[in-house]
């Protein structure tokens, strides 16, 4: 493990605080106006210790990438606090980033779109070596060849050129990048949900491997639940940019505690016929609701199959700790799990897609 | 790991750096399309040089005699094709009008493509306000009609041909800028450009090593193209008259206009020039279609 400049030996490589990132919707022929804000990310905040996975779930268009490109100082936050070893770099300028880019690196989902089509594969690994100045050309061929040999790929791939590979061994590509500088924190991006299922194995397992070996923390993010439970230490469930539920893996999906994760649970096959059929599965209502327009108070309570007359509707439901490091953004969670609470079938919200925009100035 | 072994590998990590264009070049190479382009450019090329070895007669040199009968006579063995109203050779005067034509297709396009591409990158790049002004500017040249448009920067200049090659720079501009502007921006959300930030790659070397390469080909393949434009413009634009002031000049474009009055009398007089724009304007389309195709990083390997 690297040394721990932070001092602090609180065991935690990244915190998040209260991150917001809002990407403002413009409009307008000649002069773009700001007609309101897509809330990708609203008040998250989590903590990622050292070596170990956390694992990021949520729909599609809940935030989840975001978070993780926004650790990642892709993204600009809006507010809030990143800090990666004990250092806040929230609002570090790209020239001050570029230092720390060495320990932190990214994984892509689309294996396809995350390598130049038109550098070779040992440009590609060796970009990051020669943007930091850390070997000179000899150097870099014989660590090109040594990465590529560590995510199983034959070293003679450094001459070829992405296209000439499949997915699966693209990914290894990617992750033999991201390996390069040698990093302490990778952000896996749906690293396998491109992937054929027989091939998403053996990633999960390089990943696996390659974090004994060098010491890695990742934040995997996913939409697989099956895959999130595999690899994860500990889970955090996303929802229209909020975190509902963080807990350890093993915890959640013993004893879910939110109505959203309840739900995902519900729907993930399990593989016995007998259980599978006997179980009662819970479908959501209605879609996603528009980030650029969340609903009040809970922004679980348009699907919610537990949601109560009260408080939902009306009071932003706090993240709670129940339990040794259970926590929970529901107000309703200990009925819910004392079984008081059953669901209920859910109206279907349909999304308007239009936003909802601020009354016209008047005429001069 | 032996010597022997750490040159194979230097020697990949060094052929990774030209094998874009070396790849381009072997497929161009093997498209007859654009080889049959290529032998029609180059041999007006070269008839443009040997000019005055290959041709027969000066291009301003006329014999009066031969049309003392009213009527210039047709192609001949000394006169391969025919002679114009003036008594000069129009094989000798196609040749000599090759530099004019290539020269302004070349120059035109260069002064063109090399605005564009500054004020396209910049735009697409930089975006915000910046973006926003450069691209009105562009509307309101792409809104006037490309012909109408060079027609008054030449009158503004007075007429010529440095003047008209200037005029077809111009109204290229907005062409070249707005489509390396939407190629940029195109590549710009690239996940293996957020690849290169997050690996610490600095804005230009992204610009340049990750953008540019990826978003220069269409513009080269209209580039091409507009070659081809620009010789059909500049035999407009002196067909109006606005061409160079010496009326001797050979030139495609002037020579057509002579042959205006007299199409039934002496047709060859307008069809060598036609068809001398039409074979070069044809090989440079031709050879944008091959760089296009060889330049799509999917069509690498099927040679």
């Amino acid at each position: 493990m690297s040394t721990r400049a932070d001092g602090s030996g609180n065991g935690n490589l990244v915190e998040i605080e209260n991150l917001r990132v809002w990407f403002p919707i413009k409009s307008g022929i000649v002069l773009d106006r700001h007609v309101g804000d897509i809330r990708a990310v609203d008040d998250v905040s989590f903590e990622i210790k050292r070596g170990e996975t956390l694992g990021l779930v949520g729909e599609s268009g809940c935030g989840k990438s975001t978070v993780g490109r926004t650790i990642l100082r892709l993204y600009k936050p809006t507010s809030g606090r990143i800090s990666f070893d004990g250092r806040d770099i929230s609002k570090l300028r790209e020239g001050e980033l570029r230092p720390l880019r060495r320990r932190m690196q990214m994984v892509f989902q689309d294996p396809f779109a995350s390598l130049n089509p038109r550098h070779s594969v040992g440009r590609i690994v060796g970009e990051p070596l020669r943007t930091h100045g850390l070997a000179n050309r000899r150097e870099a061929a014989t660590r090109v060849r040594d990465l590529l040999r560590t995510v199983g790929l034959p070293a003679d791939a450094a001459g070829r050129y992405p296209h000439e590979f499949s997915g699966g061994q693209r990914q290894r590509i990617g992750l033999a990048r991201a390996l390069a500088l040698n990093p302490d924190f990778v952000v896996a991006d749906e690293p396998v949900s491109a992937l054929d299922v027989s091939i998403q194995a053996q990633i999960i397992n390089l990943l696996e491997q390659l974090q004994e070996e060098f010491d890695l923390t990742y934040l995997f993010i996913a939409h697989d639940l099956a895959v999130v439970r595999h690899i994860s230490d500990r889970i955090a469930v996303m929802y229209l940019g909020w975190i509902v539920e963080v807990s350890s893996a093993d915890e959640l999906y013993a004893n879910p505690l939110h109505p959203y994760t309840i739900s995902l649970l519900s729907a993930v096959p399990i593989p016995d016929p007998v259980v599978e059929r006997s179980r009662e599965s819970i479908l959501l209502a209605g879609d996603l609701p528009s980030p650029a327009n969340p609903p009040p108070a809970c922004r679980f309570h348009t699907r919610c199959p537990y949601v109560q007359p009260t408080r939902c509707r009306d009071e932003v439901p706090p993240l709670r700790t129940l339990g040794s490091g259970h926590r929970v953004a529901c107000h309703w969670a200990e009925q819910i799990k004392e079984g008081k609470i059953t669901p209920h079938a859910v109206e279907p919200v349909l999304e308007r897609p239009r936003l909802e925009l601020p009354p016209a100035p008047p005429p001069v | 790991m032996s010597v022997a072994e750490l040159e194979a590998a230097e020697i990949q990590l060094e052929a990774s750096t030209g094998g874009l264009w070396s790849d381009a070049w072997y497929q161009v190479i093997r498209n007859p399309g654009a080889i049959l382009g290529a032998f029609f450019v180059l041999t007006f090329l070269v008839a443009a040089i040997f000019a005055p070895v290959i041709a027969p007669y000066g291009p301003k040199e006329g014999n009066l005699l031969l049309v003392a009968t009213g009527k210039p006579p047709g192609p001949s063995w000394h006169h391969l094709f025919g002679v114009d109203l003036l008594g000069r050779d129009v094989f000798s005067r196609i040749l000599y009008g090759a530099r004019d034509s290539l020269m302004v297709g070349i120059v035109s396009v260069s002064i063109g493509l090399s605005i564009g591409l500054v004020l396209g990158s910049i735009a697409g790049y930089i975006g915000g306000w910046i973006d926003s002004v450069i691209m009105r500017l562009m509307d309101i040249m792409l809104a006037i009609p490309g012909l109408l448009f060079a027609i008054g920067i030449v009158a503004m200049l007075q007429p010529g041909l440095y003047q008209i090659m200037i005029a077809i720079g111009v109204v290229n501009v907005p062409i070249f800028a707005r489509l390396l502007r939407g190629a940029i921006l195109a590549q710009r959300e690239n996940d293996f450009v957020l690849a290169a930030r997050a690996v610490g790659v600095k804005r230009r070397a992204i610009l340049f090593s990750h953008i540019m390469p990826n978003a220069i080909s269409p513009v080269i393949v209209a580039g091409t193209l507009a070659m081809g434009t620009a010789i059909i413009d500049v035999a407009g634009l002196t067909f109006l008259g606005l061409g160079p002031p010496d009326p001797a000049t050979p030139e495609w474009g002037t020579m057509l206009t002579g042959a205006n009055d007299y199409l039934e009398l002496a047709p060859f007089l307008a069809i060598f020039p036609g068809v001398a724009i039409i074979i070069s304007v044809l090989g440079f389309n031709l050879i944008g279609d091959g760089l296009r195709e060889a330049l799509d990083p999917k069509m690498r390997g099927r040679a």
